[in-house]
């Protein structure tokens, strides 16, 4: 389990002080998958920094299984994507996963087998694999960089906005090793603004503001708490569609384009929704759930 | 680490070309004198090459970010950088050893050059020496490398060579022995040159400046590793 306690730190001297976190405690289970969300500059790399010993914080403490973060037996299980990939300029993509693979520890008589695994799991082929990482397209770092982040497959991984820059393809690659990863039973934290990817793979979020922890979402399981179910119906048919919803006991919010948001987005509500409208002979064009994390970045945030 | 370091080095063209003009240089020295080692101290310029920035060129990069996640301790990173910087040295010594060679008993005698006789055991000196001379030399820039950006390990260096020397001739110009003595120990100290030549011919038992020399390299690697250990890795407070 990792564990944030009262985590503080600020950045600068005199009067240019930046405080990037602020008393930030949190914890995260033995296999959960967290996604840490916030606007740019709320603090989210200073506590992956912090949660990886790059960076000390000046108040409270962080472990992980009761141990140091840097203590090397966590970092043995460790896998990490910063934002940005750190490498030499003249290190071919297969030189760069063989060092990390030896830097984890990995058998050196199996590194030319193992680079080719990694490689073929986020879908680089092998002449991309003896091109320098320097002519590397910003998407293909990304992918390259999980695939050291997954190498040994670690049971801590964290990853630092993984997507960002990747095709459509790339985000879908690099969301099912994130997904590979939370099958397995190891713990993730997920730093990224592709709300869509967190809500996806996410069990949890905390969202992060001005170094503070503001809301903590849970997106799985029972205690699912910021799921919503919407329906979309022909525009001209949505006063009527909103009517048949209260007459049947499922209320809705109307928003744009037809769009009915349910109250709750338990299965049997949103069945009984469709139901409704059915019987009200409304076509429904389509239903969805999602997390709707995008109103948590709102001025004031959603309740 | 120190297997890293060498390719780092050595991929470069521009330092290849560098080293390699050096060891010429070397060679025609080194072959005119008998390789009686004196040629040989201007091995120690190769380290601006391959010891400037063995720290923070992986921290401007963030590759050091991606190592230390991994299981291996900062002590170790900083000896295995510290230790690459070693073996590249000692490559380079290696080729320009061998160039002295070709350059004494094949390249000039062919030009009627006379070149002096090549003496083994006065190569041997010369090369040993300068690789004592580039241990501390590499010693104080990785130190100077664990806190400073770039390069400034090798202007920092150079900053208190020019510094040393113009405190002692500023002391002497204001006839002030007490500045030139403070000068004279601090370079004594931080800098600690023995004749190597002198002490590996067995043509002087003074002991005193190897004493120095093991100190300096010993305080210097010493503080290397506390202030990395000390240090903070950052890319932005997002």
């Amino acid at each position: 389990m990792i564990s944030v306690s009262g985590v503080s730190k600020t950045f600068g001297r005199f009067g240019r002080r930046t405080r990037a976190l602020d008393g930030v405690s949190l914890e995260v289970r033995r296999g959960e998958t967290l996604g840490l969300i916030g606007p740019n500059g709320a603090g989210k790399t200073t506590l992956l920094s912090c949660l990886l010993g790059f960076l000390r914080p000046d108040a409270g403490a962080l472990s992980v299984d009761g141990l140091p973060v840097d203590d090397l037996r966590i970092r043995a299980r460790t896998g990490y994507m910063p934002e940005r990939l750190g490498f030499d300029a003249d290190l071919s993509g297969a030189r760069f996963l063989a060092l990390h693979w030896r830097l984890a520890g990995g058998d050196p008589a199996r590194t030319e087998s193992a680079v080719a695994e990694a490689a073929d799991r986020v879908g680089l082929e092998r002449p991309a694999l003896a091109r320098r990482l320097k002519t590397y397209s910003r998407g293909m770092l990304q992918r390259i960089g999980v695939a050291q982040a997954t190498l040994r497959d670690p049971d801590l991984l964290f990853l630092d906005e993984p997507a960002s820059g990747a095709d459509p393809l790339g985000v879908a690659i690099i969301r099912d090793r994130i997904l590979d990863a939370r099958k397995r039973g190891a713990t993730v934290v997920l730093n990224s603004h592709q709300l869509p990817e967190v809500e996806r793979v996410c069990d949890r979020v905390v969202f992060i503001d001005h170094g503070r922890l503001t809301r903590e979402e849970t997106l799985t399981g029972e205690s699912a708490s910021r799921r919503r179910a919407a329906i979309r119906v022909p525009v001209e048919r949505a006063i009527a569609a909103s009517e048949a919803l209260a007459a049947a006991g499922c209320p809705a919010e109307a928003a744009d384009g037809g769009v009915l948001r349910l109250a709750s987005a338990d299965e049997a509500a949103v069945s009984a929704a469709v139901k409704a409208l059915a019987l009200a002979d409304v076509p429904v064009l389509e239903v969805r759930s999602s997390a709707e994390l995008e109103e948590l970045f709102r001025p004031g945030g959603a309740s | 680490m120190a297997r890293r370091l060498v390719r780092q080095k050595f991929g470069s063209p521009i330092v290849v070309a560098l080293l390699a003009l050096l060891a010429l240089l070397i060679a025609f020295g080194a072959a005119g004198d008998g390789a009686r080692g004196r040629a040989f101290q201007t091995a120690s310029l190769a380290m601006i090459v391959l010891g400037a920035g063995a720290v923070s060129r992986d921290v401007s990069t963030g590759a050091v970010q991606m190592i230390l996640a991994r299981p291996l301790s900062r002590t170790d990173y900083l000896l295995g950088r510290w230790l690459g910087v070693l073996a590249a040295f000692g490559v380079f010594l290696a080729v320009a050893a061998a160039l002295v060679v070709l350059f004494s008993v094949a390249v000039l005698p062919a030009f009627h050059a006379g070149p002096e006789p090549l003496s083994v055991p006065g190569l041997l000196r010369g090369g040993a020496g300068a690789l004592l001379d580039g241990l501390l030399f590499s010693a104080s820039l990785l130190c100077l490398s664990t806190f400073l950006p770039g390069y400034g390990d090798l202007v920092a260096y150079f900053l208190v060579v020019v510094g040393l020397g113009s405190l002692g001739g500023l002391g002497g110009a204001l006839n002030r022995p007490a500045l030139v003595n403070a000068a004279r120990v601090a370079r004594e100290n931080l800098m600690p040159d023995p004749d190597w030549n002198a002490l590996l011919a067995g043509q002087t038992s003074s002991l005193e400046p190897v004493g120095r020399w093991v100190l300096a390299v010993t305080a210097l690697l010493l503080l290397a590793a506390l202030i990395f250990r000390r240090r903070e890795f950052a890319y932005g407070h997002d």
